[in-house]
């Protein structure tokens, strides 16, 4: 639509990820039909990793995967292996393209993959599946030793570099950490903006309750790790 | 050495993040200030909101005779509900279990073991939808099951709202004869921030579900309330929303009675009787709560009551106004945002409700979430702690004294009495009589004296005044009523005082107390005994407070009809006959009395027994207004 009003603009599309258990709710049927009858150059690309925390495909569908929806709604769909990195960039590929002919139409792509890890940091996936099978997957299809054979195989990858490679990283990584932990937390005042564009009289009236609070109470609130401490509550 | 520093803080935070769901204790990691004397962690092994011993828990007032006999389990909240839900599923086989990753134990672990012990048939995992969810458990419902349909997280529930609320809360309303609901669906879900859970993780939506008549809105506070609770809930012919405050799943442990049991449910539960202040909350905030009037009791030497509303709709009104009618303030604490959360309603009713407004001596407060999101680094900020809950109550002296030019207003316009020390008589605060600077005169004894606006009490400092001026002279004795109730007025006296309003502002009066037992409902008789000297002025006949019946307002403000007159000050002049005044305004207050007996006396035929048309006149005859029909 931007584009109708200003050519000069490159043609763009949306690109949506989500698992396959997110498409069980109701805003994924209702995002394809109204891409899919409005016409909208959008890449739907589900990764369907087996599992949504603990609930396994088969609790989540008796259909043919998520690729069949597509098809339900009138959108061209392609089903990839989710652990062949150029698979799954050749078909993304192919999807921008096909996303902005004819004034745009909708795309879905599958990617089928398995989570090797658990759901978040906060969950132990061997309560609900067995370690032997994530071993198992680890060793059989892992994209990124899929990736480092094919690399190695090309001569562009070796061990050496693996490990410089690995080291750079966790050092990186580390130094990040350090770097902001160093740095001071927003201010305290964050927490009222962007409600609204602008601070409304309620908020106002909060924050300098809130103020009124840290001030009679210096020992009560740790405020050094703040930017601006309380003072930043001044409106 | 600085490195390893680092991964060790690095390993904590990881270790903290990793507490939910199946790992340690979900624990509040945010640190507090070394020096802090209020706003420390919750001590939930100590705190006497939870039951630490078996006695304890089997005193439970509300517990039946079997169960005090029997056994407690130390259980935590988790720990709990599982038991409930395990009772539930042995009682009714009706009962089914069933949501997101309910099969392996839930992510909260509440449902754990149940799918292996009851089949997979009874506790099964959902598709990844909550609208989905709801629409299965009404169905369910509606077909006479009892579904107990879990949400992951409160945050996650909005899909479902079109099923909630048009759905589960209608099914009842829109049946009608046929009698079908969708009464038997409890949906359960954990709520509430934890210390990291911000925007998706950390919402109280309970406001939301409290909007929607026809939903029962459920927040236990403990392991023990949380089964029977829950286990009503699940009985219940109406659907419900229990929401349950996930950082209490690990943390609160208490002893649980093993047998099963039910928890009243709209029935609020008073944790601390106090006299000075009135404390609401719900959920976790009670614990605060505690806390802080711990402190502000030690502090301050007031004595605070604390009640937990535990279901938030529809609500235990009788026990909150009577405990607000008895201590006069009271304070509104929860998580959720204060814009139109549970403490606008429960305020709210507070003051619409007549005979506990009349008692209020401080405005209702409320200490909530600010107007935001559930933040992330700053939610320690944002929920209530014990300093802001203390800082509010011990406001109330503060408070107080700005409130005083509210009060004075009142005490002038309401014509509050007092008595003079040493005298039987009341002599009448108001506008007219001020000197200024709080003093008061009394032109009965012609002194004037200081008056107490807060405590509308005490009379005190008096000295003898005497007015000069040729307004000196004004001051009568003017007025002399006899005005028995209009109005039930109970077995309260009630103090009746006319004026007439001088533009020199000096006041007469008499004040009369009247016994209700000298009520004739229709003939209310006004005297006035007036000088013959003219007099320029108006009448004023303040408002009446009736405890029952509420203000009464009987304010005229009258312009008495010109006349020449001879007073000396020459400010126009009084009606020579002032008690044709006096006659008017007598007939007015007789018509008023007549359509209001008129009224009285309709609601009374279609009330009282009448055979045959025949009408029991001697009950009609010996009713008088205000009386039990």
């Amino acid at each position: 639509m931007q584009r109708i009003n200003d050519p000069s603009l490159p043609p763009r599309i949306v690109a949506v990820y989500f698992g396959e258990g997110a498409a069980s709710e109701g805003d994924f049927h209702a995002a394809l039909n109204i891409a899919a009858t409005r016409s909208c150059p959008v890449v739907f690309i589900c990764r369907n990793n087996g599992y949504a925390i603990s609930t396994p495909t088969l609790d989540q569908y008796r259909g043919d995967g998520i690729a069949s929806r597509g098809i339900g709604y009138g959108i061209d769909t392609i089903r990839v292996d989710g652990n062949d990195v150029w698979a799954v960039r050749e078909a993304t590929k192919k999807a921008r393209q096909m996303a902005l002919q004819d004034g745009g139409k909708p795309i879905l792509i599958e990617a089928m993959s398995y989570r090797v890890s658990h759901h978040s940091t906060s969950d132990d996936s061997f309560a609900y599946r067995a370690r032997v099978e994530v071993e198992d997957w680890k060793r059989r299809d892992n994209p990124i030793s899929r990736l480092r054979k094919y690399m190695e195989a090309k001569e562009i990858w070796d061990e050496a570099k693996d490990k410089e490679a690995r080291e750079g990283i966790k050092r990186d990584v580390l130094k990040a950490f350090s770097q902001a932990e160093r740095e001071k937390k927003p201010p305290i005042r964050a927490m009222f903006e962007d409600v609204y564009e602008e601070l409304t009289p309620e908020l106002r009236a909060q924050m300098q309750e809130l103020r009124d609070y840290l001030e009679r109470y210096p020992d009560e609130y740790d405020l050094g790790e703040y930017e601006g401490g309380k003072n930043s509550l001044d409106s | 050495m600085k490195n390893r520093t680092l991964l060790r803080r690095l390993n904590r935070t990881l270790a903290s993040l990793s507490s939910y769901p199946s790992k340690a204790a979900i624990t509040c990691y945010s640190t507090y200030p070394p020096k802090a004397r209020l706003n420390v962690p919750t001590d939930y092994s100590t705190t006497p909101l939870l039951a630490h011993s078996s006695q304890t828990a089997l005193n439970t007032s509300e517990l039946p005779p079997d169960v005090k006999n029997g056994t407690t389990k130390r259980m935590n909240l988790f720990q709990a509900i599982n038991d409930a839900l395990a009772t539930a599923l042995v009682e009714d086989e009706n009962v089914l279990i069933f949501g997101e990753d309910v099969a392996f134990g839930g992510v909260f672990r509440c449902t754990m073991k149940l799918a292996e012990n009851f089949g997979s048939e009874r506790v099964f995992n959902t598709p990844l939808t909550e609208q989905g969810i709801m629409g299965f458990g009404i169905g369910l419902a509606a077909e006479g099951m009892r579904p107990v349909a879990e949400i992951q997280f409160a945050d996650y529930v909005y899909p479902a709202f079109d099923q909630l609320v048009n759905e589960a809360a209608k099914y009842r309303y829109r049946e009608g004869k046929t009698g079908r609901s969708a009464g038997g669906l409890t949906v359960r879900m954990p709520c509430g921030g934890v210390g990291h859970g911000a925007l998706y993780h950390s919402q109280s939506p309970e406001s939301l579900f409290t909007h929607i008549p026809g939903l029962r809105v459920i927040m236990p506070r403990s392991p023990l309330q949380a089964k029977g609770l829950l286990l009503s809930a699940i009985r219940s012919n109406d659907p419900c929303v229990f929401m349950e405050p996930k950082i209490l799943y690990r943390a609160a442990v208490e002893q649980v009675p093993t047998s099963p049991y039910t928890l009243p449910l709209s029935k609020a539960e008073i944790l601390k009787p106090g006299e000075n202040v009135t404390i609401i909350s719900y959920g976790q905030p009670l614990y605060t709560c505690h806390a802080a009037l711990a402190k502000a009791e030690q502090d301050l030497g007031i004595s605070v009551e604390l009640i937990d509303l535990r279901t938030l709709y529809p609500w235990d009104r009788e026990t909150i106004f009577k405990s607000v009618r008895k201590t006069g303030r009271c304070m509104i604490v929860h998580e959720a945002m204060i814009n139109a959360g549970i403490g606008a309603e429960v305020s709210a009713a507070i003051q619409g409700d007549t005979e506990t407004f009349l008692r209020l001596e401080a405005p209702v407060t409320r200490v909530a979430g600010w107007s935001i999101h559930t933040p992330l680094m700053f939610e320690k900020f944002n929920i209530p702690d014990v300093a802001n809950i203390k800082t509010l109550t011990i406001n109330e002296p503060e408070l107080v004294s700005e409130l005083g030019p509210a009060f004075e207003r009142y005490n002038e316009e309401q014509f509050a009495t007092v008595k003079l020390p040493g005298s039987s008589q009341s002599v009448v605060i108001s506008t007219h009589n001020s000197l200024g600077d709080g003093r008061y005169f009394d032109p009965e004894s012609a002194s004037s004296f200081a008056f107490d606006h807060t405590t509308q009490q005490k009379a005190s400092d008096v000295q003898s005044y005497v007015l000069d001026g040729p307004q000196a002279e004004l001051v009568y004795v003017v007025a002399e009523c006899d005005m028995p109730g209009f109005w039930g007025l109970g077995e309260r006296t009630h103090s009746l005082s006319f004026f007439l309003g001088f533009t020199a502002s000096i006041p007469s009066r008499t004040t009369r107390k009247l016994p209700s037992s000298s009520c004739p409902t229709s003939t209310a008789r006004t005297t006035f005994g007036m000088t013959t000297k003219p007099l320029e002025g108006s009448i004023k006949a303040p408002p009446v407070h009736s405890l029952r019946g509420g203000a009464m307002g009987l304010l005229t403000n009258k312009s008495p009809p010109s006349a020449p007159g001879p007073l000396g000050t020459g400010r126009g002049a009084i009606p020579p006959k002032p008690s044709q005044r006096g006659k008017k305004y007598q007939e007015e207050l007789n018509r008023g009395f007549t359509n209001l007996s008129e009224g009285a006396f309709k609601g009374l035929r279609r009330q009282l027994p009448v055979t045959r048309q025949k009408i029991e006149w001697d009950k009609v005859a010996s009713y008088r207004v205000g009386q039990e029909i």
